[in-house]
Order: structure tokens, then C-alpha cells, then sequence
């Protein structure tokens, strides 16, 4: 019986990978993001997208290689010269392995890139978008919501799940006494969880208040509800329980969305060294660690000047507002 | 609208799909969008808007009022029958367009190649 089921459960869930997203959370990688969008990523993860910032374009073609259908939003205005980002995007698309990935491109609007606009559109065909970041989090984060649910970038799950470590765990007052466990993995809504006292049976619809989770260290306080359990072994039940969301202290749920976001860096790392495990490739072959030393002085120059410029800009703004202040008063 | 010559009918997914033939322009077609444009019926729309072109239309009109949705998926699609109708010396108008649908195509850098009215 339980033969038949996997066969159409696979069957099943076969049928939904062909179909791609959106049935499953789509991986959203950020490729060099602006200072902009590294200040709203948690934001990002915190409104339920998997998205994880990539340091290195020479490793990207990995993840998309392997996470087919992902999203991949490059910063075009560090490290490749506008020309070679265009042919780094045009070999994405073309390639066997990374055809199916949705591209979109995001520059400072302060370094005026629009003319690049048609060829990434039009010529290239990118999908997701060319987006100019102006310096107004708050404006740029409600822009990259909009623009993720225009990529279909959640799926149905609407919570980022973090898988956990050794270590991490929970624990709860039950019958005046202290229950310990381990938790699988959890998100903002709720969690995976093992109870190490194998006697105690946690029945759904349970509210086990004032739960102590330990991530890393790091204490969170929620009361939760038993939603449902399988069985992982004879003994063991894994549990599911839904958290509320009201009660999870320290409030809005810092500390496990700042568990969530480490979690997503050492996703990328590992699945990294995965790679460099089972491939005769060399992380130097791969130019991670030599990135900087393969700069030429023209782009460093070029760099250079753009920074300049963005400074330029902002400290003519400053000189504006204290013009305008002085008039005032 | 009723007295004009039906084209196409066509229900995929959650969108409804209604041409008509303008009567005053022979290579306009005024397509009636209903419903939303997403990952799973782009494809399928993007096949019925190339058998138009193969019929003779070059002039595609969007009535979009009832539009609620596009992904980029859907934008994407528009791209491409951009990219044939240009070819062809043709042209892509959306009409009544709803604010959250135009902000899609704003926020993705799609709206200056098309034309809204």
C-alpha cells in the first residue's frame, strides 16, 4: 500500500515539477545587490521569499544549474563592464542548463543606465524587469514586492523555511515540567520539531504556551499549537506546530527571521562546497578568491568614477537642503 | 461590439480570451482580456495571438478592464509579439488598463514599449 502511494505521490508531484512555479517557492538570487537592497533582504525574507545574495558571478551558473526556474536579479553596476554583463546575462539564457532562469537587472538610477533598458528588454529578452534603485528604502521594498509577485517568485508556501542545525532546540512547561526538543526546521509561522521525552504525546489542537526556542543561541518566546505529527521512526513522532504570531517574542519575530536570513547564507555556502566535493573544479580555478586581483585598472577606474559620481549627487542634494533651510529660516 | 465579427474565443485557466475583428481597420483585431495572465496560461495565450498573425492581423488592441493580473511570465509574452508585430510593421495598444496591472509593466521597465490609452 505504501508502495502505491509513493508511485502516485512521485507521479503526483512530477507532474507539478514539470508544470514549474508556481506550485513551488522559486529561488530568488541576488547577484552583487546594491547597498539598497541588502538593507531591505530580511524585509524580503520577512514578507515569505527565498532569496539569497550571491558575492560571486562566477559561482552563479551553479545554483542555476541545479534550482531550475530560479530568479536571478544581477547588480549591473559592479564588477563587469556593461558590455560583459550583457553577454554574462545572454549566456544564461542561452545555455542548455540555465535557460529556464528569470533574469532581471538592477542598477542606481543615479548612475543612469536607461539606455541599457531596451537592450536588456527587448534584445536580450530578460523578464523580470529593469529596475532603477533610488535611494528610498521604504519606496524600493514595496517596488520589490510587487515585482517578486509579479514573478510568481512565492508559490503557495508562504513562509521561508529554514532547515536547522545540531543545537538548535526548544523547550516548554508542560504538567509542571520542563519538556525538551529538537527542532527540524522552522519559518515565521511555525516549526518542524522531535520532543526527546519519547513518552510524552503532543495531541493536535494543543496550545503550549510560553515556548523557549534556542537558534543558534539565541532565544525566542512563542506560544504555539500542535497542528499535526508523523512518524520519522517506531518511537519518534515529528510534530508541526503553528506559532502565534502575536506572541512571539522578541516581537515581529527578529530573531528567528535573523536566524532564517544566516540560515540562507550557509545554504549557498554549502551547497558550494557540495559542489567543489564532487567536481574536479578548484575554487581558484573557479576565480572566488581571485576576484579582485583580476581587475583591471580600467574597471577599477570605471568603479571608481561611478561611486564619485553617486557622491557627487548626493552631496548636491545635501548642498539643495541646506539652501532650502536657509531661505526658511 | 456584438455586431462585430467574432475572431476567437477562448477559455485558458483563469482567463478568457475574446477577439473581434475591427470593422474599420482590416488588420486590427480588438482583443477582450478577462481574467488574469500568468505562468500557466502564457504560453497557451502567446499560441492563439500567433495563429492571429498568421491570419493577416498586425494591429493588436487590448481591451484590459477586466484584467486583473500579470506576472512577468505574461509580459514577457507581450515581448514577444512585440518583437513579431515589429517586424510586420504592426502595433500592440492595451486600453483600460487597470492601475495595479499598469504598475507591473511600469515597475519592470516594460511601459515605454507599448502604448497605453
Amino acid at each position: 500500500m505504501k508502495i502505491q502511494f509513493t508511485f502516485y505521490y512521485n507521479l503526483y508531484m512530477d507532474e507539478k515539477k514539470n508544470q514549474g512555479p508556481p506550485y513551488f517557492m522559486r529561488k530568488i538570487f541576488i547577484l552583487y545587490p546594491h547597498t539598497i537592497i541588502k538593507g531591505v533582504y530580511k524585509e524580503i525574507i520577512r514578507n515569505g521569499y527565498d532569496a539569497y545574495i550571491v558575492e560571486d558571478h562566477k559561482i552563479i551558473f551553479q545554483f542555476l544549474k541545479k534550482y531550475h526556474h530560479s530568479i536571478l536579479y544581477i547588480n549591473i553596476d559592479k564588477f563587469l563592464t556593461e558590455e560583459e554583463w550583457l553577454s554574462f546575462t545572454k549566456k544564461i539564457i542561452a545555455h542548455q542548463d540555465t535557460k529556464d532562469t528569470h533574469i532581471g537587472i538592477m542598477t542606481d538610477a543615479r548612475l543612469k543606465k536607461k539606455h541599457l533598458l531596451h537592450k536588456y528588454l527587448l534584445d536580450v529578452g530578460i523578464t523580470c524587469g529593469f529596475i532603477s534603485l533610488t535611494p528610498n528604502t521604504k519606496k524600493i521594498l514595496e517596488v520589490i514586492i510587487k515585482i517578486l509577485n509579479a514573478n510568481e517568485a512565492k508559490g503557495r508556501r508562504k513562509f521561508v523555511r529554514a532547515q536547522c542545525i545540531e543545537g538548535d532546540s526548544f523547550n516548554f512547561i508542560y504538567n509542571n515540567n520542563t519538556h525538551y526538543g529538537e527542532i527540524v526546521d522552522i519559518s515565521l509561522a511555525g516549526m518542524c520539531c522531535i520532543l526527546f521525552d519519547e513518552t510524552l504525546k503532543l495531541i493536535p489542537g494543543m496550545v503550549i504556551e510560553n515556548m523557549q526556542l534556542k537558534l543558534q543561541g539565541v532565544i525566542s518566546m512563542v506560544t504555539g499549537e500542535v497542528y499535526g505529527s508523523r512518524e520519522i521512526t517506531e518511537k519518534k513522532l515529528l510534530y508541526v506546530i503553528v506559532f502565534n504570531m502575536d506572541t512571539i517574542r522578541p516581537k515581529g519575530g527578529e530573531n528567528i527571521i535573523n536566524y532564517i536570513c544566516r540560515r540562507q547564507e550557509d545554504f549557498i555556502k554549502h551547497d558550494l562546497d557540495t559542489y567543489f566535493e564532487t567536481t574536479t573544479e578548484s575554487k581558484e580555478e573557479m576565480g572566488i578568491k581571485g576576484d579582485l586581483r583580476n581587475k583591471s585598472n580600467g574597471l577599477f577606474i570605471q568603479e571608481f568614477n561611478q561611486e564619485l559620481n553617486v557622491i557627487t549627487d548626493e552631496l548636491e542634494e545635501i548642498d539643495d537642503i541646506i539652501n532650502e533651510r536657509k531661505e526658511s529660516i | 461590439m456584438n455586431e462585430r465579427e467574432l475572431v476567437l474565443k477562448e477559455e485558458i485557466d483563469n482567463l478568457i480570451i475574446t477577439a473581434y475583428k475591427n470593422d474599420a481597420e482590416a488588420n486590427e483585431v480588438i482583443i477582450v482580456l478577462d481574467g488574469a495572465i500568468d505562468t500557466y496560461n502564457s504560453q497557451l495565450f502567446e499560441k492563439f495571438l500567433n495563429d492571429l498573425i498568421k491570419s493577416g492581423y498586425i494591429y493588436f488592441s487590448f481591451l484590459c478592464a477586466k484584467l486583473n493580473y500579470i506576472s512577468s511570465m505574461g509580459i514577457g509574452m507581450f515581448i514577444n509579439l512585440l518583437a513579431n508585430l515589429t517586424k510586420k510593421t504592426g502595433k500592440i495598444t492595451f486600453l483600460d488598463v487597470q492601475e495595479k496591472v499598469y504598475n507591473v509593466f511600469n515597475n519592470l521597465g516594460f511601459v515605454k514599449f507599448f502604448n497605453f490609452k
